[in-house]
């Protein structure tokens, strides 16, 4: 299992700040089929009574309803878990020192992305349509130094708050890596000449 | 003429083929997920529920005599003494 005090690939101390999923509406539409699944069977059963009442009273076919009722009940709940286990697995973890993107395709695809924190330069929060906006989540978009915008999260609860807090932490973290991000940022050289101008004054 | 045992093999098989599939899932959620109490939770749950349906099912088919054969083609038949024989 994943511990969230000893995160993999992490070389320094850190602490997790904020886990964050996709909201829970995104399960709306499993959640609108499984129900559908469940009633199914009941369905088909009093279809049949009202139909053909004297079916079930022929000892045999009853038995033969319930297996093929009770296989499809366990396939509809399988497939309701492993839908779940896809929504469950992605996962976004802020800590004070990086941003991790964990992306569960199916069962056997997964992906791991990180991003330092002192590398991002902005954040920008989307929500857009009602049922987003009554509900509020959106996505956030976080760019770094690079021309590619690395990360992309869809379907955050609070997105504000959230690219509040990732800007917040940003900042702490760029405080403590002020070299390494000066020369993300494209200022090394500036910064040489000033630095040997600095040692050069009397 | 179709023995009513058959429908029996081929619900273990399914049985085997489903649990088979819920190993591998619940592995998966167990080996990938965070350790919270959803995680835990949520597969407690499935294999509660996943459990009590084929137990069920089992205390509905135990009273069963398998030995019998069933007509299918009867089945749609308006006698019904040509369902089982």
């Amino acid at each position: 299992m994943l511990d969230l005090h000893h995160l993999p690939g992490s070389d320094l101390p850190e602490k997790s700040v904020l886990t964050f999923r996709k909201h829970p509406i995104v399960m709306m539409s499993t959640v609108m089929t499984a129900a559908v699944l469940f009633i199914l069977p009941p369905a088909a059963y009093v279809l049949a009574r009202v139909i053909k009442p004297e079916l079930f009273s022929i000892t045999g076919v009853f038995p033969i309803f319930i297996m093929v009722a009770s296989a499809f009940f366990l396939s509809g709940w399988l497939f309701i878990f492993q839908s779940f286990i896809d929504y469950w697995l992605d996962v976004f973890i802020l800590t004070d020192k990086r941003i991790l993107d964990i992306d569960q395709e199916g069962l056997f695809k997964r992906t791991v992305s990180e991003l330092r924190l002192y590398r991002v330069q902005d954040v920008t929060a989307v929500v857009t349509g009602v049922m987003h906006t009554f509900l509020d989540y959106g996505s956030i978009h976080v760019q770094t130094a690079g021309e590619e915008e690395r990360f992309q999260f869809d379907d955050i609860p609070h997105p504000n708050n959230v690219a509040k807090m990732i800007l917040e932490w940003s900042e702490e973290d760029r405080k403590e890596h002020l070299e390494d991000a000066v020369e993300d940022f494209g200022l090394a050289d500036h910064n040489k000449t000033a630095g040997i101008a600095k040692k050069l004054e009397p | 003429m179709i023995p009513l045992y058959l429908f029996l093999l081929a619900w273990f098989v399914f049985l085997g083929f489903y649990g088979l599939m819920s190993l591998v899932s619940v592995f998966q959620l167990m080996r990938y997920g965070i350790a919270q109490t959803g995680t835990w939770v949520t597969t407690m749950l499935f294999c509660t529920v996943a459990l009590l349906v084929v137990i069920g099912a089992g205390f509905f088919l135990l009273s069963t005599d398998w030995n019998q054969s069933l007509n299918i083609l009867g089945a749609f038949s308006s006698n019904p003494t040509t369902y089982l024989q």
